[in-house]
Protein backbone atom coordinates (compact mmCIF):
# COMPACT_ATOMS: atom_id res chain seq x y z
CA UNK A 1 0.00 0.00 0.00
CA UNK A 2 1.43 3.43 -0.85
CA UNK A 3 2.43 5.73 2.01
CA UNK A 4 -0.23 8.31 1.16
CA UNK A 5 -3.67 7.23 -0.01
CA UNK A 6 -5.15 10.71 -0.31
CA UNK A 7 -3.50 14.08 -0.57
CA UNK A 8 -5.56 17.27 -0.63
CA UNK A 9 -3.85 20.52 -1.59
CA UNK A 10 -5.75 23.71 -0.72
CA UNK A 11 -9.08 22.16 -1.66
CA UNK A 12 -12.20 24.32 -1.71
CA UNK A 13 -15.72 23.40 -2.71
CA UNK A 14 -18.95 25.36 -2.90
CA UNK A 15 -22.54 24.52 -3.79
CA UNK A 16 -23.05 27.90 -5.45
CA UNK A 17 -22.27 31.55 -4.71
CA UNK A 18 -22.45 32.18 -1.00
CA UNK A 19 -22.68 28.47 -0.20
CA UNK A 20 -19.14 27.33 0.59
CA UNK A 21 -18.65 23.84 1.96
CA UNK A 22 -14.84 23.62 2.19
CA UNK A 23 -12.25 26.35 2.18
CA UNK A 24 -8.55 25.72 1.51
CA UNK A 25 -8.34 22.25 3.05
CA UNK A 26 -4.92 20.54 3.21
CA UNK A 27 -5.08 16.91 4.27
CA UNK A 28 -3.13 13.70 3.90
CA UNK A 29 -4.44 10.22 4.68
CA UNK A 30 -1.82 7.49 4.93
CA UNK A 31 -2.37 3.80 4.23
CA UNK A 32 -3.64 1.82 7.22
CA UNK A 33 -4.56 4.95 9.16
CA UNK A 34 -7.85 5.52 10.91
CA UNK A 35 -8.76 9.19 10.66
CA UNK A 36 -11.74 10.85 12.28
CA UNK A 37 -13.18 13.95 10.63
CA UNK A 38 -14.76 16.01 13.38
CA UNK A 39 -16.97 18.99 12.83
CA UNK A 40 -20.34 20.49 13.65
CA UNK A 41 -23.28 20.14 11.28
CA UNK A 42 -22.66 21.84 7.92
CA UNK A 43 -18.92 22.19 8.58
CA UNK A 44 -18.15 20.25 5.38
CA UNK A 45 -17.46 16.71 6.60
CA UNK A 46 -19.80 15.02 4.14
CA UNK A 47 -18.53 17.16 1.29
CA UNK A 48 -14.98 16.19 2.15
CA UNK A 49 -15.92 12.50 2.09
CA UNK A 50 -17.69 12.97 -1.26
CA UNK A 51 -14.52 14.50 -2.67
CA UNK A 52 -12.42 11.61 -1.33
CA UNK A 53 -14.90 9.17 -2.86
CA UNK A 54 -14.61 10.87 -6.24
CA UNK A 55 -18.29 11.81 -6.25
CA UNK A 56 -17.53 15.50 -6.63
CA UNK A 57 -14.54 17.52 -7.75
CA UNK A 58 -13.06 20.49 -5.91
CA UNK A 59 -13.98 24.00 -7.02
CA UNK A 60 -10.37 24.95 -6.26
CA UNK A 61 -7.27 22.98 -5.32
CA UNK A 62 -6.25 19.43 -6.18
CA UNK A 63 -6.65 15.91 -4.86
CA UNK A 64 -4.38 12.97 -5.51
CA UNK A 65 -5.41 9.41 -4.73
CA UNK A 66 -2.84 6.60 -4.70
CA UNK A 67 -0.36 9.11 -6.06
CA UNK A 68 -2.33 10.09 -9.17
CA UNK A 69 -4.58 13.13 -9.69
CA UNK A 70 -8.22 12.44 -8.82
CA UNK A 71 -9.91 14.61 -11.41
CA UNK A 72 -13.32 14.63 -13.08
CA UNK A 73 -11.58 13.69 -16.32
CA UNK A 74 -9.85 10.69 -14.72
CA UNK A 75 -13.14 9.56 -13.20
CA UNK A 76 -14.75 9.53 -16.63
CA UNK A 77 -12.35 6.77 -17.61
CA UNK A 78 -13.95 3.39 -17.04
CA UNK A 79 -10.71 1.58 -16.11
CA UNK A 80 -9.64 4.27 -13.66
CA UNK A 81 -13.08 4.45 -12.06
CA UNK A 82 -13.41 0.68 -11.71
CA UNK A 83 -9.97 0.45 -10.13
CA UNK A 84 -10.62 3.43 -7.83
CA UNK A 85 -14.05 2.32 -6.70
CA UNK A 86 -12.89 -1.23 -6.03
CA UNK A 87 -10.44 0.22 -3.52
CA UNK A 88 -12.51 3.01 -1.98
CA UNK A 89 -15.86 2.19 -0.36
CA UNK A 90 -18.25 4.86 0.88
CA UNK A 91 -20.94 4.20 3.49
CA UNK A 92 -23.43 7.07 3.34
CA UNK A 93 -24.99 8.72 6.38
CA UNK A 94 -28.46 7.99 5.06
CA UNK A 95 -28.32 4.22 4.78
CA UNK A 96 -31.68 4.14 3.05
CA UNK A 97 -30.35 6.10 0.11
CA UNK A 98 -27.68 3.51 -0.43
CA UNK A 99 -30.13 0.64 -0.77
CA UNK A 100 -31.71 0.34 -4.19
CA UNK A 101 -31.99 -3.39 -4.82
CA UNK A 102 -35.11 -5.49 -4.34
CA UNK A 103 -33.59 -7.71 -1.61
CA UNK A 104 -30.77 -7.61 0.91
CA UNK A 105 -28.93 -10.44 -0.84
CA UNK A 106 -29.21 -8.62 -4.20
CA UNK A 107 -27.96 -5.45 -2.56
CA UNK A 108 -24.83 -7.17 -1.22
CA UNK A 109 -24.32 -9.01 -4.52
CA UNK A 110 -24.47 -5.83 -6.62
CA UNK A 111 -20.78 -4.95 -6.26
CA UNK A 112 -19.29 -8.46 -6.64
CA UNK A 113 -21.43 -9.03 -9.75
CA UNK A 114 -19.94 -5.93 -11.32
CA UNK A 115 -16.45 -7.11 -10.45
CA UNK A 116 -17.14 -9.95 -12.86
CA UNK A 117 -16.82 -12.67 -10.21
CA UNK A 118 -18.36 -16.02 -11.04
CA UNK A 119 -21.61 -17.03 -9.42
CA UNK A 120 -20.08 -19.18 -6.70
CA UNK A 121 -17.66 -16.41 -5.70
CA UNK A 122 -20.51 -13.91 -5.57
CA UNK A 123 -22.59 -16.31 -3.47
CA UNK A 124 -19.63 -16.82 -1.13
CA UNK A 125 -19.17 -13.08 -0.66
CA UNK A 126 -22.87 -12.57 0.00
CA UNK A 127 -22.93 -15.44 2.49
CA UNK A 128 -19.78 -14.27 4.27
CA UNK A 129 -20.87 -10.66 4.39
CA UNK A 130 -24.31 -11.44 5.78
CA UNK A 131 -22.75 -13.79 8.36
CA UNK A 132 -20.15 -11.22 9.31
CA UNK A 133 -22.86 -8.66 9.96
CA UNK A 134 -25.26 -11.13 11.56
CA UNK A 135 -28.03 -10.48 9.08
CA UNK A 136 -28.34 -13.81 7.24
CA UNK A 137 -32.01 -13.93 8.23
CA UNK A 138 -32.65 -10.73 6.26
CA UNK A 139 -31.25 -12.08 2.97
CA UNK A 140 -34.57 -12.17 1.13
CA UNK A 141 -36.13 -9.11 2.79
CA UNK A 142 -36.63 -5.82 0.93
CA UNK A 143 -34.13 -3.24 2.31
CA UNK A 144 -36.79 -0.52 2.37
CA UNK A 145 -38.74 -2.31 5.11
CA UNK A 146 -35.86 -2.91 7.54
CA UNK A 147 -35.21 -1.06 10.80
CA UNK A 148 -32.65 1.74 10.93
CA UNK A 149 -29.93 -0.45 12.45
CA UNK A 150 -30.57 -3.24 9.95
CA UNK A 151 -30.43 -0.81 7.05
CA UNK A 152 -27.09 0.45 8.33
CA UNK A 153 -25.72 -3.09 8.41
CA UNK A 154 -26.95 -3.81 4.90
CA UNK A 155 -25.43 -0.55 3.67
CA UNK A 156 -22.09 -1.52 5.22
CA UNK A 157 -22.38 -5.01 3.77
CA UNK A 158 -23.14 -3.66 0.30
CA UNK A 159 -19.80 -1.83 0.40
CA UNK A 160 -17.75 -4.51 2.18
CA UNK A 161 -18.64 -7.11 -0.44
CA UNK A 162 -16.42 -5.16 -2.86
CA UNK A 163 -13.52 -5.78 -0.45
CA UNK A 164 -12.32 -2.16 -0.50
CA UNK A 165 -9.03 -1.23 1.14
CA UNK A 166 -10.19 2.25 2.10
CA UNK A 167 -13.53 2.79 3.80
CA UNK A 168 -15.21 6.15 4.17
CA UNK A 169 -17.97 6.33 6.80
CA UNK A 170 -20.32 9.29 7.07
CA UNK A 171 -21.80 9.63 10.57
CA UNK A 172 -21.94 5.86 11.00
CA UNK A 173 -23.59 5.90 14.44
CA UNK A 174 -26.51 8.15 13.48
CA UNK A 175 -29.82 6.57 14.43
CA UNK A 176 -28.29 3.47 16.03
CA UNK A 177 -29.36 2.14 19.41
CA UNK A 178 -26.60 1.64 22.04
CA UNK A 179 -26.14 -2.05 21.28
CA UNK A 180 -25.84 -1.53 17.53
CA UNK A 181 -23.54 1.41 18.16
CA UNK A 182 -21.25 -0.71 20.37
CA UNK A 183 -21.23 -3.42 17.72
CA UNK A 184 -20.35 -0.92 15.02
CA UNK A 185 -17.42 0.45 17.03
CA UNK A 186 -16.08 -3.09 17.53
CA UNK A 187 -16.58 -3.82 13.88
CA UNK A 188 -14.74 -0.72 12.72
CA UNK A 189 -11.90 -1.56 15.08
CA UNK A 190 -11.71 -5.02 13.53
CA UNK A 191 -11.49 -3.47 10.07
CA UNK A 192 -8.74 -1.19 11.26
CA UNK A 193 -6.81 -4.06 12.84
CA UNK A 194 -7.11 -5.93 9.55
CA UNK A 195 -5.16 -3.13 7.89
CA UNK A 196 -8.02 -1.21 6.29
CA UNK A 197 -7.71 2.54 5.96
CA UNK A 198 -10.67 4.25 7.61
CA UNK A 199 -11.92 7.82 7.33
CA UNK A 200 -14.90 8.42 9.58
CA UNK A 201 -16.84 11.67 9.62
CA UNK A 202 -18.66 12.14 12.89
CA UNK A 203 -19.57 14.53 15.64
CA UNK A 204 -20.02 11.63 18.06
CA UNK A 205 -16.98 12.31 20.26
CA UNK A 206 -17.66 9.23 22.42
CA UNK A 207 -16.59 6.83 19.68
CA UNK A 208 -13.68 8.78 18.25
CA UNK A 209 -11.09 7.77 20.84
CA UNK A 210 -11.89 4.09 20.30
CA UNK A 211 -11.83 4.31 16.50
CA UNK A 212 -9.21 6.69 15.28
CA UNK A 213 -5.47 7.32 15.50
CA UNK A 214 -5.80 10.83 14.22
CA UNK A 215 -8.48 13.50 14.34
CA UNK A 216 -9.05 16.34 11.92
CA UNK A 217 -11.31 19.15 13.14
CA UNK A 218 -13.29 21.18 10.61
CA UNK A 219 -14.49 24.53 11.85
CA UNK A 220 -17.79 26.17 10.99
CA UNK A 221 -15.80 28.36 8.60
CA UNK A 222 -15.17 25.16 6.57
CA UNK A 223 -11.43 25.21 7.25
CA UNK A 224 -9.21 22.68 9.03
CA UNK A 225 -8.73 23.90 12.58
CA UNK A 226 -6.67 21.05 13.90
CA UNK A 227 -5.03 17.86 12.67
CA UNK A 228 -3.24 15.64 15.17
CA UNK A 229 -3.26 12.57 17.40
CA UNK A 230 -6.79 11.83 18.54
CA UNK A 231 -5.93 12.02 22.24
CA UNK A 232 -4.45 15.51 21.94
CA UNK A 233 -7.38 16.80 19.88
CA UNK A 234 -9.98 15.40 22.25
CA UNK A 235 -8.13 16.90 25.23
CA UNK A 236 -8.25 20.38 23.68
CA UNK A 237 -11.56 21.53 25.15
CA UNK A 238 -11.39 25.15 23.91
CA UNK A 239 -10.84 23.84 20.36
CA UNK A 240 -13.85 21.53 20.60
CA UNK A 241 -16.03 24.30 22.02
CA UNK A 242 -14.91 26.68 19.29
CA UNK A 243 -15.73 24.13 16.62
CA UNK A 244 -19.17 23.59 18.20
CA UNK A 245 -18.32 20.01 19.10
CA UNK A 246 -18.55 20.39 22.87
CA UNK A 247 -20.53 22.49 25.33
CA UNK A 248 -18.68 25.45 26.85
CA UNK B 1 -30.49 -19.81 7.51
CA UNK B 2 -27.31 -20.48 5.57
CA UNK B 3 -24.43 -21.63 7.73
CA UNK B 4 -21.36 -19.40 7.97
CA UNK B 5 -18.71 -20.48 5.55
CA UNK B 6 -15.35 -21.88 6.48
CA UNK B 7 -13.75 -18.53 5.73
CA UNK B 8 -15.70 -16.79 8.51
CA UNK B 9 -14.74 -17.49 12.09
CA UNK B 10 -17.46 -17.69 14.74
CA UNK B 11 -18.45 -14.37 16.34
CA UNK B 12 -16.53 -13.29 19.41
CA UNK B 13 -19.21 -11.22 21.05
CA UNK B 14 -22.45 -12.36 22.63
CA UNK B 15 -25.31 -12.02 20.17
CA UNK B 16 -27.34 -8.82 20.68
CA UNK B 17 -30.36 -10.15 18.85
CA UNK B 18 -29.68 -13.83 18.73
CA UNK B 19 -27.64 -13.44 15.54
CA UNK B 20 -24.24 -12.23 16.44
CA UNK B 21 -22.32 -10.09 14.00
CA UNK B 22 -18.77 -11.28 13.96
CA UNK B 23 -15.69 -9.14 13.82
CA UNK B 24 -13.36 -11.62 12.12
CA UNK B 25 -13.03 -10.86 8.45
CA UNK B 26 -13.33 -13.42 5.67
CA UNK B 27 -10.17 -14.12 3.71
CA UNK B 28 -11.35 -12.22 0.64
CA UNK B 29 -11.95 -9.14 2.76
CA UNK B 30 -8.67 -9.20 4.65
CA UNK B 31 -6.03 -6.63 3.72
CA UNK B 32 -3.85 -9.18 1.96
CA UNK B 33 -6.75 -10.58 -0.03
CA UNK B 34 -7.98 -7.19 -1.09
CA UNK B 35 -4.60 -5.80 -2.10
CA UNK B 36 -3.98 -4.76 -5.65
CA UNK B 37 -2.76 -7.66 -7.74
CA UNK B 38 -1.57 -5.72 -10.77
CA UNK B 39 1.62 -4.54 -9.13
CA UNK B 40 0.56 -0.94 -8.96
CA UNK B 41 -1.66 1.01 -6.62
CA UNK B 42 -2.31 3.84 -9.03
CA UNK B 43 -5.65 3.31 -10.80
CA UNK B 44 -4.98 2.79 -14.49
CA UNK B 45 -6.88 4.34 -17.36
CA UNK B 46 -8.49 2.12 -19.95
CA UNK B 47 -9.42 4.79 -22.49
CA UNK B 48 -13.09 3.77 -22.26
CA UNK B 49 -15.67 6.18 -20.89
CA UNK B 50 -17.83 5.56 -17.83
CA UNK B 51 -21.59 5.15 -18.04
CA UNK B 52 -22.78 8.52 -19.31
CA UNK B 53 -26.31 8.27 -17.95
CA UNK B 54 -25.11 8.20 -14.32
CA UNK B 55 -22.86 11.21 -14.82
CA UNK B 56 -25.51 13.09 -16.77
CA UNK B 57 -28.16 12.42 -14.12
CA UNK B 58 -25.86 13.52 -11.32
CA UNK B 59 -24.83 16.59 -13.30
CA UNK B 60 -28.49 17.50 -13.81
CA UNK B 61 -29.24 17.10 -10.10
CA UNK B 62 -26.23 19.27 -9.27
CA UNK B 63 -27.29 21.86 -11.87
CA UNK B 64 -30.82 22.15 -10.49
CA UNK B 65 -29.52 22.51 -6.94
CA UNK B 66 -26.93 25.13 -7.89
CA UNK B 67 -29.56 26.97 -9.92
CA UNK B 68 -31.97 27.05 -6.97
CA UNK B 69 -29.23 28.20 -4.58
CA UNK B 70 -28.19 30.94 -7.01
CA UNK B 71 -31.78 32.09 -7.65
CA UNK B 72 -32.34 32.35 -3.89
CA UNK B 73 -29.16 34.39 -3.56
CA UNK B 74 -30.23 36.76 -6.37
CA UNK B 75 -33.63 37.21 -4.71
CA UNK B 76 -31.87 38.28 -1.49
CA UNK B 77 -29.69 40.92 -3.19
CA UNK B 78 -30.29 44.56 -2.50
CA UNK B 79 -31.76 45.62 -5.85
CA UNK B 80 -34.55 47.80 -7.23
CA UNK B 81 -37.15 45.06 -7.71
CA UNK B 82 -36.12 43.11 -4.58
CA UNK B 83 -37.07 46.16 -2.50
CA UNK B 84 -40.64 46.23 -3.87
CA UNK B 85 -43.49 44.51 -2.07
CA UNK B 86 -44.03 41.13 -3.78
CA UNK B 87 -47.76 41.90 -4.14
CA UNK B 88 -46.86 45.00 -6.14
CA UNK B 89 -44.57 42.95 -8.37
CA UNK B 90 -47.14 40.20 -8.83
CA UNK B 91 -49.87 42.73 -9.67
CA UNK B 92 -47.54 44.52 -12.07
CA UNK B 93 -46.52 41.24 -13.64
CA UNK B 94 -50.14 40.23 -14.28
CA UNK B 95 -50.95 43.65 -15.80
CA UNK B 96 -47.89 43.59 -18.07
CA UNK B 97 -48.45 39.99 -19.17
CA UNK B 98 -52.03 40.91 -20.13
CA UNK B 99 -50.69 43.86 -22.15
CA UNK B 100 -48.19 41.53 -23.85
CA UNK B 101 -50.89 38.94 -24.57
CA UNK B 102 -53.00 41.45 -26.55
CA UNK B 103 -50.06 43.26 -28.19
CA UNK B 104 -49.95 43.05 -31.99
CA UNK B 105 -46.82 45.06 -32.78
CA UNK B 106 -43.37 43.43 -32.58
CA UNK B 107 -41.97 46.82 -31.50
CA UNK B 108 -44.15 46.74 -28.37
CA UNK B 109 -43.00 43.26 -27.49
CA UNK B 110 -39.34 44.13 -27.97
CA UNK B 111 -39.85 47.26 -25.87
CA UNK B 112 -41.42 45.32 -22.97
CA UNK B 113 -38.58 42.77 -23.13
CA UNK B 114 -35.97 45.54 -23.04
CA UNK B 115 -37.74 47.22 -20.12
CA UNK B 116 -37.76 43.89 -18.26
CA UNK B 117 -34.04 43.48 -18.91
CA UNK B 118 -33.41 47.04 -17.68
CA UNK B 119 -35.38 46.24 -14.52
CA UNK B 120 -33.34 43.06 -14.10
CA UNK B 121 -30.08 44.96 -14.54
CA UNK B 122 -31.10 47.50 -11.88
CA UNK B 123 -31.94 44.57 -9.63
CA UNK B 124 -28.50 42.98 -10.05
CA UNK B 125 -29.80 39.96 -11.96
CA UNK B 126 -26.98 38.73 -14.22
CA UNK B 127 -27.98 39.15 -17.87
CA UNK B 128 -26.31 35.89 -18.92
CA UNK B 129 -28.23 33.92 -16.32
CA UNK B 130 -31.51 35.46 -17.48
CA UNK B 131 -30.78 34.81 -21.14
CA UNK B 132 -29.92 31.17 -20.50
CA UNK B 133 -32.93 30.68 -18.27
CA UNK B 134 -35.41 32.27 -20.65
CA UNK B 135 -34.34 32.68 -24.19
CA UNK B 136 -32.76 29.33 -24.84
CA UNK B 137 -35.95 27.61 -23.71
CA UNK B 138 -38.17 30.06 -25.61
CA UNK B 139 -36.10 29.73 -28.78
CA UNK B 140 -36.33 25.96 -28.64
CA UNK B 141 -39.99 25.52 -27.71
CA UNK B 142 -41.77 28.61 -29.09
CA UNK B 143 -39.48 28.60 -32.15
CA UNK B 144 -40.26 24.98 -32.99
CA UNK B 145 -43.98 25.52 -32.42
CA UNK B 146 -43.99 28.65 -34.61
CA UNK B 147 -42.09 27.11 -37.52
CA UNK B 148 -45.11 25.54 -39.30
CA UNK B 149 -46.90 28.92 -39.15
CA UNK B 150 -44.29 30.36 -41.51
CA UNK B 151 -45.37 28.03 -44.36
CA UNK B 152 -47.86 28.95 -47.04
CA UNK B 153 -50.02 25.92 -46.22
CA UNK B 154 -50.73 27.43 -42.79
CA UNK B 155 -50.38 31.15 -43.50
CA UNK B 156 -50.98 32.07 -47.16
CA UNK B 157 -49.26 35.18 -48.51
CA UNK B 158 -46.38 36.49 -50.59
CA UNK B 159 -43.50 34.02 -50.67
CA UNK B 160 -40.28 35.09 -48.95
CA UNK B 161 -38.53 31.78 -49.63
CA UNK B 162 -39.58 29.03 -52.02
CA UNK B 163 -39.18 25.40 -50.86
CA UNK B 164 -39.61 22.06 -52.69
CA UNK B 165 -43.01 20.38 -53.14
CA UNK B 166 -44.80 23.70 -53.65
CA UNK B 167 -44.08 24.86 -50.14
CA UNK B 168 -42.94 28.40 -49.34
CA UNK B 169 -42.17 30.58 -46.34
CA UNK B 170 -44.45 33.60 -46.52
CA UNK B 171 -43.88 37.14 -45.22
CA UNK B 172 -47.16 37.05 -43.31
CA UNK B 173 -46.18 33.67 -41.87
CA UNK B 174 -42.81 35.03 -40.75
CA UNK B 175 -44.52 37.99 -39.10
CA UNK B 176 -46.99 35.73 -37.28
CA UNK B 177 -44.23 33.36 -36.13
CA UNK B 178 -41.98 36.19 -34.96
CA UNK B 179 -44.91 37.72 -33.04
CA UNK B 180 -45.46 34.38 -31.29
CA UNK B 181 -41.78 34.02 -30.38
CA UNK B 182 -41.50 37.65 -29.25
CA UNK B 183 -44.66 37.36 -27.16
CA UNK B 184 -43.34 34.20 -25.51
CA UNK B 185 -39.97 35.90 -24.92
CA UNK B 186 -41.54 39.00 -23.36
CA UNK B 187 -43.83 36.97 -21.08
CA UNK B 188 -41.09 34.53 -20.06
CA UNK B 189 -38.66 37.39 -19.35
CA UNK B 190 -41.25 39.09 -17.15
CA UNK B 191 -41.89 35.82 -15.30
CA UNK B 192 -38.18 35.16 -14.86
CA UNK B 193 -37.52 38.66 -13.54
CA UNK B 194 -40.41 38.28 -11.09
CA UNK B 195 -39.26 34.90 -9.76
CA UNK B 196 -35.58 35.82 -9.67
CA UNK B 197 -36.17 38.98 -7.65
CA UNK B 198 -38.71 37.50 -5.26
CA UNK B 199 -38.09 34.84 -2.66
CA UNK B 200 -40.33 31.80 -3.02
CA UNK B 201 -42.08 32.27 0.33
CA UNK B 202 -42.81 35.94 -0.41
CA UNK B 203 -44.09 35.09 -3.88
CA UNK B 204 -46.54 32.62 -2.36
CA UNK B 205 -47.61 35.22 0.20
CA UNK B 206 -48.24 37.61 -2.69
CA UNK B 207 -50.30 34.92 -4.44
CA UNK B 208 -52.48 34.70 -1.34
CA UNK B 209 -52.83 38.47 -1.44
CA UNK B 210 -54.00 38.13 -5.06
CA UNK B 211 -56.84 35.89 -3.94
CA UNK B 212 -55.35 32.43 -4.60
CA UNK B 213 -56.97 30.00 -2.07
CA UNK B 214 -54.70 29.21 0.93
CA UNK B 215 -55.12 25.45 0.37
CA UNK B 216 -53.64 25.80 -3.12
CA UNK B 217 -50.81 27.98 -1.85
CA UNK B 218 -49.96 25.47 0.90
CA UNK B 219 -49.95 22.56 -1.58
CA UNK B 220 -47.66 24.42 -3.99
CA UNK B 221 -45.35 25.46 -1.15
CA UNK B 222 -45.08 21.89 0.18
CA UNK B 223 -44.63 20.47 -3.31
CA UNK B 224 -41.77 22.87 -4.05
CA UNK B 225 -40.01 22.20 -0.76
CA UNK B 226 -40.37 18.41 -0.82
CA UNK B 227 -39.36 18.27 -4.45
CA UNK B 228 -35.87 19.19 -3.28
CA UNK B 229 -36.04 16.73 -0.39
CA UNK B 230 -36.95 13.90 -2.76
CA UNK B 231 -34.43 15.05 -5.33
CA UNK B 232 -31.80 14.91 -2.59
CA UNK B 233 -32.86 11.35 -1.77
CA UNK B 234 -32.70 10.31 -5.43
CA UNK B 235 -29.32 12.07 -5.79
CA UNK B 236 -27.91 10.11 -2.84
CA UNK B 237 -29.12 6.87 -4.37
CA UNK B 238 -27.49 7.69 -7.71
CA UNK B 239 -24.27 8.64 -5.90
CA UNK B 240 -24.36 5.43 -3.88
CA UNK B 241 -24.73 3.50 -7.10
CA UNK B 242 -21.86 5.46 -8.65
CA UNK B 243 -19.68 4.81 -5.60
CA UNK B 244 -20.17 1.08 -6.17
CA UNK B 245 -19.82 1.13 -9.95
CA UNK B 246 -16.76 -0.98 -10.63
CA UNK B 247 -17.76 -2.48 -13.95
CA UNK B 248 -20.31 -2.07 -16.66
CA UNK B 249 -23.88 -3.26 -16.41
CA UNK B 250 -26.12 -4.52 -19.17
CA UNK B 251 -28.85 -2.23 -20.47
CA UNK B 252 -31.54 -4.30 -18.74
CA UNK B 253 -29.71 -3.96 -15.41
CA UNK B 254 -29.45 -0.21 -15.86
CA UNK B 255 -33.13 -0.03 -16.71
CA UNK B 256 -33.88 -2.10 -13.62
CA UNK B 257 -31.84 0.30 -11.50
CA UNK B 258 -33.65 3.37 -12.81
CA UNK B 259 -37.02 1.66 -12.25
CA UNK B 260 -35.96 0.70 -8.72
CA UNK B 261 -34.94 4.28 -7.93
CA UNK B 262 -38.19 5.64 -9.34
CA UNK B 263 -40.20 3.10 -7.36
CA UNK B 264 -38.27 3.72 -4.14
CA UNK B 265 -38.61 7.51 -4.57
CA UNK B 266 -42.36 7.18 -5.10
CA UNK B 267 -42.61 5.00 -2.02
CA UNK B 268 -40.60 7.55 -0.03
CA UNK B 269 -42.84 10.33 -1.33
CA UNK B 270 -45.92 8.44 -0.17
CA UNK B 271 -44.48 7.69 3.28
CA UNK B 272 -43.22 11.26 3.59
CA UNK B 273 -46.57 12.75 2.60
CA UNK B 274 -48.28 10.65 5.28
CA UNK B 275 -45.72 11.76 7.87
CA UNK B 276 -46.04 15.42 6.88
CA UNK B 277 -49.82 15.20 7.08
CA UNK B 278 -49.60 13.48 10.49
CA UNK B 279 -47.24 16.21 11.70
CA UNK B 280 -49.66 18.88 10.50
CA UNK B 281 -52.61 17.16 12.18
CA UNK B 282 -50.59 16.82 15.40
CA UNK B 283 -50.20 20.60 15.37
CA UNK B 284 -53.87 21.34 14.94
CA UNK B 285 -54.40 21.13 11.17
CA UNK B 286 -58.02 20.21 10.45
CA UNK B 287 -58.11 20.28 6.66
CA UNK B 288 -58.41 24.03 6.15
CA UNK B 289 -55.07 25.79 6.38
CA UNK B 290 -54.93 29.02 8.36
CA UNK B 291 -52.01 31.18 7.39
CA UNK B 292 -50.60 34.32 9.00
CA UNK B 293 -52.45 37.49 8.08
CA UNK B 294 -50.68 39.59 5.46
CA UNK B 295 -49.63 43.07 6.45
CA UNK B 296 -51.50 45.97 4.77
CA UNK B 297 -50.03 47.05 1.44
CA UNK B 298 -49.46 50.67 2.53
CA UNK B 299 -49.53 53.87 0.52
CA UNK B 300 -46.18 53.16 -1.16
CA UNK B 301 -47.35 49.76 -2.25
CA UNK B 302 -50.63 51.07 -3.64
CA UNK B 303 -48.72 53.76 -5.53
CA UNK B 304 -46.29 51.19 -6.94
CA UNK B 305 -49.11 48.93 -8.02
CA UNK B 306 -50.89 51.87 -9.65
CA UNK B 307 -47.65 52.77 -11.47
CA UNK B 308 -47.33 49.25 -12.84
CA UNK B 309 -50.97 49.14 -13.99
CA UNK B 310 -50.58 52.56 -15.59
CA UNK B 311 -47.41 51.35 -17.30
CA UNK B 312 -49.23 48.32 -18.66
CA UNK B 313 -52.02 50.58 -19.94
CA UNK B 314 -49.46 52.82 -21.65
CA UNK B 315 -47.97 49.75 -23.30
CA UNK B 316 -51.46 48.80 -24.51
CA UNK B 317 -52.15 52.28 -25.95
CA UNK B 318 -48.67 52.48 -27.49
CA UNK B 319 -49.26 49.15 -29.18
CA UNK B 320 -52.52 50.36 -30.75
CA UNK B 321 -50.73 53.46 -32.05
CA UNK B 322 -47.87 51.40 -33.48
CA UNK B 323 -50.32 49.04 -35.20
CA UNK B 324 -52.10 52.01 -36.78
CA UNK B 325 -48.72 53.38 -37.91
CA UNK B 326 -47.90 49.97 -39.36
CA UNK B 327 -44.92 49.28 -37.08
Amino acid sequence: MPADIFNLDKVSFDYGPGAPALDGVDLTVAGGESVALLGANASGKTTLLRLLAGLASPTKGAITAFGVPLTAEALRDRGFTASFRRRVGFVFQNAEAQLFSPSVAAEVAFGPLQLGLDESAVAERVRDTLALLGIEHLAERAPFHLSGGEKRKVAIGSVLSLAPDILLFDEPTTGLDPRSRAWLVRFLRALREAGKTLVTATHDLDIVGRLADRAVVLGEDHRVWSDGPVGAVLADHPLLVGANLAEP
Amino acid sequence: MPAPTATTRPPEDPPPDGRAPGTSLPVWLSAAGAADNEGSWAPRRSGRRTEAFLDRTLAEFAHVTRHAVFAEEVARRDGFLQRLDPRVKLGGFIALVLAVAVARSPVTLVLVTLLSLAGAARSRVPAGFLVKRVWVVVAVFAGVMALPATLNVVTPGVAALRLPFGLAVTWSGLRGASLLVLRASASATLAAVLTLTTRWDRLLAAARGAGIPPAFVVVVDLAYRYLFVLMGAALETFEARKARTVGSLRLAQNQGFVAAVAGATLQKARVMSEEVHAAMVARGYDGSPRLARLSPLGAGGVLGLAAFVAGAYIVFILDRVLVVLGA
